[in-house]
């Protein structure tokens, strides 16, 4: 009883306009006096501080701090006058590329709010002045990130394959093939909308140009290589490669195109600060108010209310997927994993389900949860770097939380696809 | 929903006899089906079954709660009333348990090492009151086997392990240790581990044997080093208000219950291993053991972090070290 | 955006060029704050990879300082974000309602907020003394855990004073408008 009012409490919170930081510390407190009235609540600070302090975390507010100096500056723009002059011909062709930059950038950086915040700026720069509406690209640019997590290297599926003795390697595998579904059923997307809402494609252009923006865009290419490179071969941790992406930009900036000065740095610094803020104060108060939630063992009371006895392989599929769907959209999906998982790991692979296909189903509710409305990281996150209203940034994000479903339901109802990579290599 | 609304045996009423339900709260730092899983779960069965179910436990297992030290706390302010707390994690709160950090201080025979473990005045004595100072009554130290290197080529000797990014747990003294042994230590995150060993961002790895096989290092790595250099150890603790607050009878309920589980343990933690060894066997990893002299080799160079922990072990430190060593030592004439 | 929108109240003037200055000065504090430590842990991280591998030695203290860094900006940027406006709010259902209605739900969104803030950072501060209490040190620094956690209370407390101001300046402004 006194769960579902504080449950409505916050529902009637969230829509009443308060910041949704108020909302979760409010209620997580309010639980925690109710539910568990003999605790220390200094508990619940410590909590919230604890969730900000993981060391991968660090990797957001650098990539922040990156694409901060870079929009300031030129790099932004060089890259993308190179993309456009060699596929900007093409229709949907900037939707497209969006979507396989975030992808290919939050497959290394491991982090779909990284990649929010480093490549987000310029992409959506682009795309707004080749008229694409900015819900859309918003939309775009917050799912495309959350395919981060099932394409490697993916914390979730270390973390999982720790949890529960999976093998990691066999988790990666498994994880790229509806990674590149997903992307795919994006980028088809793109295609047909720009083909419907008649969005001008630039004019054909000639070597000679292609050949200039390439030379202006060349220095520019050491962002990817450092990202990508750096991590792929070892010579950085993704945290690292976000750091040295703050070096190298500033290098180009400050250094080489002097478009930024040093002084231009610290307001830069500031703003970064700011909207690391706004992002970590929701990881920190999302995260001591799923603490309370797991004190209470409130998930394992609902399963066995939900599940009853004697479930079928399809019903414990379905019912784990909904748990890890809703959890990882309040909490961070880490906590959600760390919780759920001892609650369903052994009931679903007693059943005979392949633990790397339990284990894709998991990353896959995780990834949704980052990017599904009320709460979701990658949402708040754009809220935080695109400087835009809430429901703005949500409006854009159905077209592909459809097309995930689509792609999430198939897995579940012919688990068979995720581990058919052992037939294949 | 939500039928989990009733406190834990913390009423504050002093009940005398041993008739009130209680429900424990016990937490660990380890995955499901880890050493410290098993060992927590084996507690829950033995005192639920002798107690017909009057006293329950509910089991944490790791990240439910929080990490290490978030759990520490949560022990201290009473929101858990059990918890598999590793020295190798509190150094930052109780100096002294860095003892569990100087390499080579154990011996490689194991049965030496259990009966340190089980009896030995420099942990139940002044450890002990380490702990009780910060509001928590430390109940048996146990182990959770010998640590092992993981690498990409052997490490035999000093000169392999120069320069190599070796991973330990981030703590000063751990550090310091590999920094003596000529390598370049890491103190990498735990979930970033797989990764950076995977992509070569760092060069090795230490960890018991079970662990190593439950995450998978086996998978990115070419040579296991049977080192012998460690022991993991842990220890049981509970909220010592809360603890106090128990009728008699079921404190020793509880305490009889966890000598039980403790000599359980030894043979688990034994087998757990043997079945890590045995999946690890079946991967391509190329499996070293290192001779006595090999291992004195690294032994000597690591001496100097002796007196590291002595230095920073704070007070009672010195005396911990000596007893210890001294009691290390009488087990090994007894029992070699 | 409404938020500004009341802030351009008339009335006060005298008061309000103290609270102005007051605003600006302290604006300029959280400011100066948050740009020094985003660049002192780009500092770090950089110096620590750049370390590791052309000189083969990792400083062992970046990571540790990061993540405290990671800490401070947490939350002292609590204050500044909600003095903005910045917080993130699910505003769709409030845009529709009419403009009376916002701002009497503006007046009670600001006193609650301001009160679960006020109590947070009670709660912070006895957390903080807890920490000083169990003397808990860094990990590698060894440097007292308390000191640089003490952020934690603070920023809630500037963020106490973010929504209480607004609620007041606020109150006094709708005030004025009604009687108008
Ligand atoms: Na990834
Ligand atoms: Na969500």
């Amino acid at each position: 009883m006194t769960l579902w009012a504080i449950m409505a409490i916050l529902f009637i919170m969230l829509f009443l306009n308060f910041p949704i930081m108020i909302v979760l510390i409010a209620t997580g407190l309010i639980m925690m006096m109710t539910m568990a009235p003999h605790l220390d609540y200094i508990v619940f600070v410590q909590q919230m501080i604890s969730s900000v302090e993981a060391y991968v975390l660090l990797a957001i507010p650098m990539f922040i701090f990156a694409a901060d100096i870079i929009v300031r500056g030129q790099t932004a723009n060089r890259l993308l006058d190179f993309v456009r002059d060699i596929i900007g011909h093409i229709r949907g062709g900037t939707g497209i590329v969006t979507a396989a930059t975030s992808t290919l950038f939050g497959s290394v950086s491991g982090s779909s709010q990284a990649t929010i915040a480093a490549i987000g700026p310029p992409m959506r720069n682009r795309a707004l002045q080749y008229g694409y509406k900015d819900s859309h690209i918003m939309g775009l640019i917050v799912n495309s990130a959350g395919i981060a997590i099932l394409i490697p290297p993916s914390i979730v599926m270390i973390y999982y394959g720790m949890l529960t003795g999976t093998s990691v390697g066999d988790l990666f595998i498994a994880g790229v093939i509806p990674g590149i579904f997903i992307f795919l059923g994006f980028a088809l997307y793109e295609y047909i909308i720009a083909i419907r809402r008649k969005i001008p494609v630039e004019p054909k252009t000639t070597w000679s140009q292609r050949f200039k923006s390439l030379r202006g865009a060349i220095l520019t290419f050491g962002f990817p290589i450092i990202i990508l490179g750096g991590i792929y071969s070892g010579v950085f941790s993704p945290t690292e490669a976000a750091a040295f992406s703050v070096l190298y930009a500033f290098i180009l900036e400050v250094i080489v195109f002097r478009e930024v000065k040093v002084r231009d740095l610290f307001p830069i610094a500031a703003s970064t600060g700011v909207v690391t803020s706004i992002v970590f104060i929701l990881l920190a108060a999302g995260g001591a108010f799923s603490w309370i939630i797991s004190y209470l063992r409130i998930p394992q009371a609902l399963t066995e209310t939900v599940l009853g006895n004697d479930p079928t392989q399809l019903q414990v599929l379905i019912i784990m997927s909904l748990f890890f769907l809703v959890s990882c959209m309040f909490v961070d999906s880490l906590v959600a994993i760390a919780v759920l998982t001892p609650i369903f790991f052994p009931l679903a692979s007693q059943m005979g389900i392949d633990p790397v296909v339990i284990g894709i189903l998991v990353t896959m509710q995780a990834t949704l949860g980052t990017v599904t409305p009320p709460f979701g990281v990658n949402i708040f996150t754009a809220c935080a770097v695109f400087n835009k209203p809430y429901m703005e940034v949500v409006k854009g994000v159905f077209p592909y939380i459809i097309i995930f479903m689509i792609v999430n339901v198939i897995l579940i109802l012919y688990p068979d696809i995720i581990i058919a990579y052992r037939y294949i290599f | 929903g939500g039928g989990s609304e009733e406190g834990s045996g913390d009423g504050g009423e002093s009940a005398s006899s041993g008739d009130e339900n209680i429900n424990i709260r016990f937490a660990h730092e380890e995955g499901q089906g880890d050493v410290q899983d098993l060992y927590v779960n084996e507690f829950k069965n033995r005192v639920e079954e002798q107690t017909d179910g009057r006293i329950t436990v509910d089991v944490y297992t790791a990240g439910t709660l929080g990490g290490n030290s978030d759990m520490f706390t949560q022990l201290q302010t009473g929101a858990i009333d059990f918890a598999i707390s590793s020295p190798g994690f509190t150094g930052t709160i109780i100096p002294q348990t860095q003892i569990m950090a100087v390499p080579f201080l154990f011996s490689d025979n194991m049965e030496v090492n259990k009966k340190v473990l089980d009896e030995s005045e420099a942990l139940y004595g002044t450890l002990a009151e380490k702990y009780e100072e910060k509001g928590l009554k430390p109940f048996k130290f146990w182990l959770e086997g010998f640590m092992y290197w993981t690498a990409n080529k052997p490490i035999t000797e000093p000169e392999d392990m120069k320069g190599m990014k070796m991973r330990g747990m981030p703590t000063d003294l751990i550090m310091e240790s590999y920094r003596q042994m000529g390598a370049d230590p890491q103190g990498t995150d735990s979930g970033e581990i797989y990764t950076m060993l995977q992509t070569g961002g760092i060069d090795g790895q230490e960890n018991p044997l079970f662990y190593i096989y439950s995450s998978n290092f086996y998978e990115v790595q070419d040579y296991l080093m049977d080192s012998k250099h460690h022991i993991y150890t842990t220890v049981t603790v509970a909220n010592s208000d809360w603890f106090s607050t128990l009728a008699e009878e079921d404190q020793t309920l509880i305490e009889d219950t966890i000598q039980e589980v403790n000599d359980w343990s030894f043979t688990m933690q034994q087998e757990e291993q043997e079945k890590a060894m045995a999946e690890i066997e079946k991967s391509d990893i190329e499996i070293i053991e290192l001779t006595t002299e090999q291992r004195d080799a690294f032994k000597e160079l690591s001496a100097p972090v002796r007196d590291a922990y002595v230095e920073s072990g704070g007070e009672g430190a010195q005396e911990i070290l000596e007893t210890i060593e001294a009691d290390i030592e009488a087990a090994e004439e007894e029992l070699n | 955006m409404s938020k500004k929108l009341f802030l351009n109240k008339p009335g006060g003037e005298e008061s309000m060029n103290v609270f102005d200055r007051i605003d600006r000065v302290w604006s300029k504090i959280e400011m100066t704050v948050l740009s020094v430590t985003t660049i002192l842990m780009s500092l770090m991280l950089v110096g620590n990879a750049v370390s590791r591998y052309f000189f083969s030695r990792s400083w062992g203290f970046s990571e540790e300082i990061g993540q405290l860094a990671i800490v401070v900006l947490t939350f002292m940027g609590i204050g500044y974000a909600a003095r903005k406006g910045m917080h993130i709010e699910m505003s769709g259902f409030f845009d529709l309602l009419p403009k009376k209605f916002q701002r009497i739900l503006r007046l009670f969104i600001d006193i609650v907020s301001a009160a679960v803030m006020i109590f947070v950072s009670y709660l912070a501060f006895q957390y903080v003394a807890h920490l000083q209490e169990i003397g808990q040190v860094t990990t590698i620094l060894r440097m007292p855990v308390y000191l640089v956690m003490a952020v934690v209370p603070l920023g809630f407390f500037i963020a106490f004073l973010r929504y209480l101001t607004d609620f007041i300046v606020n109150i006094t402004g709708f005030r004025g408008k009604t009687e108008s």
